[in-house]
Parts: C-alpha cells; structure tokens; sequence
C-alpha cells in the first residue's frame, strides 16, 4: 500500500542516549513506532520494517536535538498526535521535539546538500585569545586536505565511525583501505569562539572532531569534550533552508512542538 | 542526599569513563523499561549479575525474569550488572571506580546480594573478574559482615564445587520463588552473616557450601561431602515451580539500546524436557515438563509486543515444537501479530517435517536458513544416546527444507560421544552425500551446506556421568578425520566447523569438578583467563599453567572413567532424578536402547515427580 501520509520530525537524542550508534537509534525509532499502535507504512518484502528516512547518521557519543526524519504512514494522522504518541513511548534521551505534515513527493532530505550547525564545549579550560587566534587561522587558509579513513576496534568490528589525520605525507589516499581526502575549510561554512572553552561551528560534509583536530590544540584537550548539534540545514536550491520549513504542508493542520 | 545515594557514580565521571571505549551504550541506563528505584527507600537491594558482556547476558531470559519478581516488591529493588569489555575495566581501574549497577550506578558492594547466572563453566573466571573488579573480596569465609552476600543460580549450580569457595550460597533449580524467600529473609537481617547464611540453608533448594565438608580417598576420589552443622540437610533437593501459568513472567523486559546477541523477546512455552538424550543437562536438571496454557501465552505474546515493540518473537523452550498444541499457537499468534509485521522464531526443534512445516508457517525460511541437529551421523550411536531422530526424519525434514525453497542447510554433530568410532564420523559423510544428492535430483545443483561439531562434555546428572571425555589429540584426530571425510562427500559445497578442542577440554574438567578447583580457577584468573568461552580470548597454556601451580591434574577430571559407584562432588545436590535411573539409561546405552518420552509414553521412572511432590503428567504413579 502507498503511504498516505508523511510526516517530518526534528527530534533529539541526549543524555544517555548519545551513546547509541546509528543503527541503535533506527532501531530505537522502530521499536517506539511499534509500541505506539501508529499506522506507519512498512517496507515490502521478506524482512518487513517501518517506513522512516533519517536525514544524516549522527557519530556515536555525540548528542543533537535536530536529528531530522521522515515517517510514511498508511492512514491521515494528525502530525501532534503523532509526536504526542511517539514521546509516550519513546526511551529516556530520544525526543520528538516537534512535527509537520509534508508533500508526499517532496525528495528525501538524504538526497539534498545537508549542513549542520554544532557547538562543542572542551572539557579542559582554554583561554579564550588561544582558542580564537586557532579558530583565526584555520579560517584564513584556503585549502585544508585532510586524510579520512576507518577505523577497527580491538574485538574487530568497526566502531562505526572515522577517524582521520593530517600527515605531512601527500595526500594521496589508500582507497582500497577505506580512505580518501576531503578539504576541510571548504567543508566549514562558519566557526566561531563563542564562550571560553566553546566553539560553534557550520559544517557540510565534515564532522566537528575532524575539524578541531586541524586546530593544532594539545591533545589532552582533544581527549574530552562534548559535542552537540544543534540545528540542521538542507539546501534543495540556492538557500540554506531548515527542513522543518521545507515542502511542509500549510495550514494549522498538524504542527506539533514540545519541549524537552 | 544521604550515604548510600552519594555513592553512585557522578554521571560525568562516567561520561570520562566512557570516552573511547567500544560500543558504550552498553554501559548506560535509561533503556525502555528499565526500573529504577530509590535506594533510600528500598529495604531489599540484589544485583543480578551475568558473568559476561551485556549483549550475552541481555540475551538470558532467566534474568529478565528475576529482575521483574524482585522489582515487582516494594520492598526489593533489582539491578542489573555485566562483565566490562577489558576497555572499560582498565579506564574503571586507573580512576578507582568500583564495579556499579547499570540502573542506579551505585557499586554493586553496596547491594544486599549479589547474585550471579552460572550458565557455561567457561564463564567462571569472569565471576572472579567481576567480584575482584567490584572491590568484592573473593573468598566466601573471608568477607567481612558488611560486603554483599555472594549468590549463585543456573545450570552449572548443580555441580558448582569449583566455585564452592567464592560463593555464600547457591540456589538449585527455577529462582522466580525461592529469589522471594531470600529477599524476605535477608531484609530482616539480624545478628552476623555466619547466622543469617544458617537461616539460608534452611530454604528449600538453597546450597551453601561452607556448611559442608568434602572428603577425599588416596586416590583422588571423593570420600564424602556432609554437613558440618546439625540442621543442614545432607541432600539439597532443586526447586520447581509446579504451575507454570501461575509463575510471573515479564511483560515489559528491558529493551535494550544497543544490538544483543538474542535481539528479540522470548516467550517460554514450557520449562524442562523429558525427550531422555543421554548427553543432555537441560533435559535432566529442568524435568519434569511443564506447560503455559496456550490462552496465557497468547495473552503474554501479545503485551510483549506491546510493550517491547520487537519485531521478532523467539517461542522459547528445550525443544520448541514439542508443545502440546504448538499448530495452534503459531496461527493465533501469526494472525495476531501480522499487522505489526512481528515474525515468530522457533528457535530449537526436533528433526523432522512437522517442525520444518512449523516453521515455513512463522517465518520466511530464506530469512534465517533453518539447522538440524542429529547429533549423531549413524543409527546406532543416535539410539545411544537416546536422540530418537531416525534417518527418515531427518531426510523428511530435508525434503521438506527443499520444498520451503532453501538451498542452504545446517547440521550440528558432536565429536567424541560414548562408544562413537570411525564408522560413526563415515556416517555423518554418508548422511551429508544423501541429502546432497536429494537436492541434486532437484535442481541439479549442489546445495550449500554447513556442518558443525562440537566436542561431547560428560555433564554431572546425566547417564552419561560416569564417562570419560575422549583424549584431546584423539578429538583431533577425528576432527580432522571428519574434515576428510565431509570433503569426500561434498567437497567445497559443505563448511565444516569444529569447535575448540581445548576450550571443550577445559569445561569437560570444570562440569565435572570438586572444590579442589577452586584453586585453578583463581589461578587461572590471576593469570589473565577471563571471557574463555570466547573463541579468540581463551588462554590454553594458562589454564594448563593453573593447573600446574595447584598441583592438579585436569585429565583426573576430563579423562578419567568412573568407577559404577563412585561418590561424585554433587550427589549432595540433586534435581529429583535418582541416580539409579541414570545409572540404567547408562546401560541402556550401551546397548543401544531407546527410552521414550514420558509426556506421550508411559513414566519411565527418572524418580522426579515424587522426589518434587508432582503428579505424573500422565496421572498414576511413578514406575521407579
């Protein structure tokens, strides 16, 4: 059966919660979707599951509160019913923090340009002429080429997430191994100072930690910090626009927002 | 905020704990359903221990059900606690942070008891790990009166000898009643640990090993074990429950956030299984049968998907398809929960077309490829050991396998059963060349097929009790035998998978060990053995060195035949089944006898219903 509704919803995931990888929190959506009763459309085929698109993956330890994704459902649902009946069974940390109806044939958010806005707060002290002479610098450079590759862990599986470095060596990468260059100062759109020991940053295709690594700072700083996003951007033409406002249907009809 | 709320772990520290270790959601709270409770406030506090990571121990449907008896009470909080990654346990040691409960992270030394599921032998040395981690001293008579009691449950309880030292006590046989009696008596803890621990023993089921004195002959054997105090009874008889329906079952498990071993929910048709294989544990220790009605399994099938949101439930037991009214379970279930596409699992099932056709009804096929286990590759050693599985079920079964659609198939073998010789591992080649050969007829194509063996561990309550396990360089030997032998028959078409030959040989001297080895597995912990039932981790040449440094000998206890009337470390500790009976399957054996399954036969006389005070599942009375 074809959905008969798409409904979009920014939701956060914190607390202890920023400790599940990607596929844990698919599969934590799936699971709330199943014990709310809702009328989500399920995929086709022998391994059947709930109809959702999940804009981006969120790196594991990292916590947002605009992780955006799109349900399809079989039946007319009210988009605040929708949130109010996924928060009751949603776990501790996962949020739907707000909904809106959304044109069946708009395109999937994975499809477009995407940007993210994250704050990141050091955990050691920093003065702040330090932090912002670093942040100065990296910003007044043209290129920034930066190696990404994967990463194993000891018991052999991934870990799901990248890890880079900048060795002097030409960036040449191992593509057979997974690696390949990216430029980093493309990638930023805006990084800011914005607190002592807090940085703000507007990415597109890069994550925050790659980017302070390419700060120069001493590695015990690197070692703990916390990392949210904070809003998120797709760019279907020439403007940044927030998915929350993109091919969302008008009308009073089905705008939900909670707080946290 | 008083003392004991003040010894939680600060969540900051715990965030700096968790920066760089693998996979750390298995290290937070805050999972759908878990309970938590105010430890001020709550008189009772157990920790529910499983001595290895949480994706295994999450798996284990007996704790889930424990944790929702004990946090049913007001007065009793549960939590639960797992072995750490090597990770996690070095960035807790260097900050100095104590072993803690995931749901309130307070150290599990300050809980009431801690309670250990002593599932495999090869988990003993993560007991250890796990205790010394929590700041837990090891030895049971040398822990002071205000550290937690030390408890354990499960299958290996009943021959736990070789944990006898670092145990208070051990409970013997289904924990959703006894864990209660416990709870009560340990709130009204008056007067020292030594009394409270006597009050214990007076439980029915409840094993506490240092109220028993083991005694040993020149020759190693055991002499005698008998109790050191009067009142503690010389044979400590396991615990049932005897109405299944009325026994508490979880609705709302923990769902956890991360993936697990077993991501799905069980549901327990029945408890025990009388089908009588001689090498079994489960099916000697878990008898009699007892069975859910299927209304109330309906009833729980349909609030755990409720409550969970799984997309899978596993219809747990011994032998799944044995339910009395199995057909009609898995369509009323089927038809109840297809709207929310949640598929049925069977996860263990007799060899034959009735149950391949169970499960082509639940699930799709292809999905999860389906797996046979005869056992045995011949007829006579399948009646040996009472498998009951003739070459036409099995060759039903196959058919039937190629009717569903599949085209890759799995068998599971063990290597070293009593009495097997070549001609039994020529038969597994024979077998395999057969259904091959079926499929070719077909398709005219080879089908994929995988074959695995594992090694025969002698277990303690088993016919098979008295024997010994065969010599690690014969297991070799026919292993590689059989290797030749499957590549004869099917060459690149059949994967064949055996299993560890040294980790088989470990557990076959712990299964069957006495508080001597208490010694070696503290050695062995010291050494670094922890998490051996993992392939890649296990220590050989540090278990052999354990050995070596307490002056023991492991073939005593792996290798050796016993004599008819040898005293073993657990005949003080009994599952209802008389030694006699097992004494005559044994001889059956040898024969090659069958025995029947008492739930469609008449009682064979294993002694169980009357030593637990059940009726016969047939009326009437026990033949024995």
């Amino acid at each position: 059966m074809a959905p008969r509704q798409r409904i979009r919803a920014r939701i956060s995931k914190t607390g202890s919660a920023r400790y599940m990888s990607h596929l844990d929190f698919m599969r934590t959506l799936e699971r709330a979707l199943r014990r709310s009763g809702l009328p989500i459309t399920y995929t086709e085929g022998y391994n059947p599951h709930p109809k959702f698109s999940p804009a981006t993956a969120l790196p594991v330890g990292y916590s947002s509160e605009a992780e955006i994704s799109d349900f399809f459902l079989d039946r007319y649902t009210d988009p605040y019913e929708f949130g109010c009946a996924m928060n009751g069974r949603l776990v501790a940390g996962v949020h739907v923090m707000e909904t809106s109806g959304v044109a069946l044939n708009s395109p999937a958010l994975a499809s477009l340009p995407q940007s993210s806005v994250y704050e990141v707060l050091l955990w050691e002290a920093l003065p702040l002429e330090e932090l912002e002479s670093r942040v100065r610098g990296f910003m007044m450079r043209e290129s920034i080429p930066y190696v990404r590759r994967r990463k194993e862990v000891s018991d052999g599986r991934p870990r799901g997430d990248d890890t880079g470095s900048h060795e002097a060596r030409p960036a040449k990468p191992d593509t057979r191994r997974g690696e390949k260059v990216i430029d980093l100062r493309r990638a930023v759109l805006s990084l800011k100072v914005a607190a002592p020991s807090t940085i703000t940053m507007w990415v597109t295709d890069c994550r925050p930690d790659e980017v302070l690594r390419s700060l120069d700072l001493d590695k015990n700083v690197l070692r703990f910090m916390t990392v949210k996003k904070t809003s998120f951007y797709v760019k279907p033409r020439e403007k940044w626009l927030d998915p929350m406002e993109f091919d969302t249907l008008p009308g009073s009809a089905g705008r939900g927002k909670w707080g946290m | 905020m008083d003392a004991t709320r003040a010894e939680a772990l600060p969540l900051e520290v715990r965030d700096r704990l968790l920066d760089g270790v693998t996979r750390p959601a298995r290290y937070v709270d805050d999972e759908f359903n878990a309970v938590k409770k105010d430890h001020d406030r709550t008189a009772f506090k157990f920790a529910l221990a499983f001595p290895d990571t949480y994706e295994v121990g999450m798996s284990h449907i007996g704790s889930h059900i424990l944790y929702s008896v004990l946090n049913s009470r007001s007065d009793a909080l549960a939590e639960r606690v797992y072995a750490p990654w090597d990770d996690m346990a070095g960035a807790m040691r260097r900050a100095g942070v104590p072993l803690f409960a995931l749901e309130s992270r307070v150290p599990i030394r300050c809980f009431d008891v801690v309670g250990f599921t002593l599932q495999y032998e090869l988990s003993y040395t993560n007991v250890l790990y796990m205790l010394d981690l929590a700041g837990i001293t090891l030895k049971s008579v040398e822990r002071g009166e205000h550290e937690p009691l030390v408890i354990g449950g499960g299958p290996c309880a009943f021959n736990p000898e070789p944990l006898a030292d670092f145990f208070d006590a051990f409970v013997l046989g289904d924990g959703e009643e006894v864990i209660g009696e416990i709870a009560t008596l340990v709130e009204r803890r008056k007067g020292r640990r030594e009394d409270l621990l006597l009050e214990m023993a007076s439980i029915s089921g409840v094993y506490v090993p240092r109220f028993y004195r083991a005694e040993y002959r020149k020759d190693g054997t055991i002499a005698d074990v008998s109790p050191t105090k009067p009142g503690i009874p010389p044979i400590v008889k396991k615990r049932v429950v005897k109405d299944l329906d009325k026994a508490p079952f979880p609705i709302s498990p923990v769902v956890p956030n991360t993936e697990v071993v077993h991501d799905r929910v069980s549901l327990e048709l029945f408890r025990g299984c009388t089908r009588g294989c001689r090498f079994c544990s489960a099916g000697f220790v878990y008898r009699p049968v007892r069975e859910r009605s299927l209304q109330r399994l309906e009833d729980l099938a349909t609030k755990l998907s409720a409550n969970t949101g799984y997309d899978e439930i596993s219809l747990g037991s011994l032998s799944s398809s044995d339910y009395s009214r199995i057909r009609d379970l898995v369509s009323r279930l089927s038809e109840r929960l297809s709207p929310q596409r949640v598929s049925l699992s069977l996860p263990s099932l007799r060899v034959d077309a009735f149950s391949v056709d169970l499960v082509k009804q639940v699930e799709t096929v292809r999905k999860s490829g389906i797996t046979f286990a005869p056992e045995a590759g011949s007829q006579r050693l399948r009646d040996v050991i009472n498998k009951g599985v003739t070459e036409e079920d099995l060759m039903e079964a196959v058919e039937a396998a190629f009717d569903a659609g599949l085209d890759a198939l799995k068998f599971y073998f063990m290597i070293g059963l009593p009495t097997e010789r070549d001609e039994d591992l020529d038969a597994i080649g024979a077998l395999v060349s057969k259904v091959i050969s079926r499929y070719k007829a077909r398709r005219g194509k080879k089908p994929r097929i995988t074959v695995s063996a594992s090694v025969f561990v002698p277990k303690p309550h088993t016919p098979f009790q008295w024997e010994p396990q065969v010599k690690r360089q014969e297991v070799q030997r026919r292993q590689s035998y059989l290797a030749q032998v499957l590549a004869k028959a099917g060459g690149r078409a059949v994967k064949f998978n055996w299993h560890d030959s040294r980790q088989s040989f470990i557990e076959a001297v712990l299964a069957r060990g006495d508080r001597r080895l208490a010694k070696v597995v503290e050695r062995a912990y010291h050494r670094g053995c922890i998490f051996d039932a993992w392939d890649d981790r296990f220590r050989y040449e540090e278990w052999l060195k354990a050995h070596e440094e307490a002056g023991i000998d492991p073939e005593f206890y792996a290798n050796r035949a016993r004599r008819d009337d040898e005293r073993f470390p657990w005949d003080h500790l009994s599952t209802g089944v008389s030694r006699s009976y097992l004494a005559r399957e044994r001889e059956k054996a040898k024969e090659s006898l069958l025995t029947p399954d008492c739930r469609w036969d008449e009682c064979t006389g294993c002694g169980v219903c009357p030593a637990l005070g059940i009726p016969l599942p047939g009326g009437g009375d026990c033949s024995w």
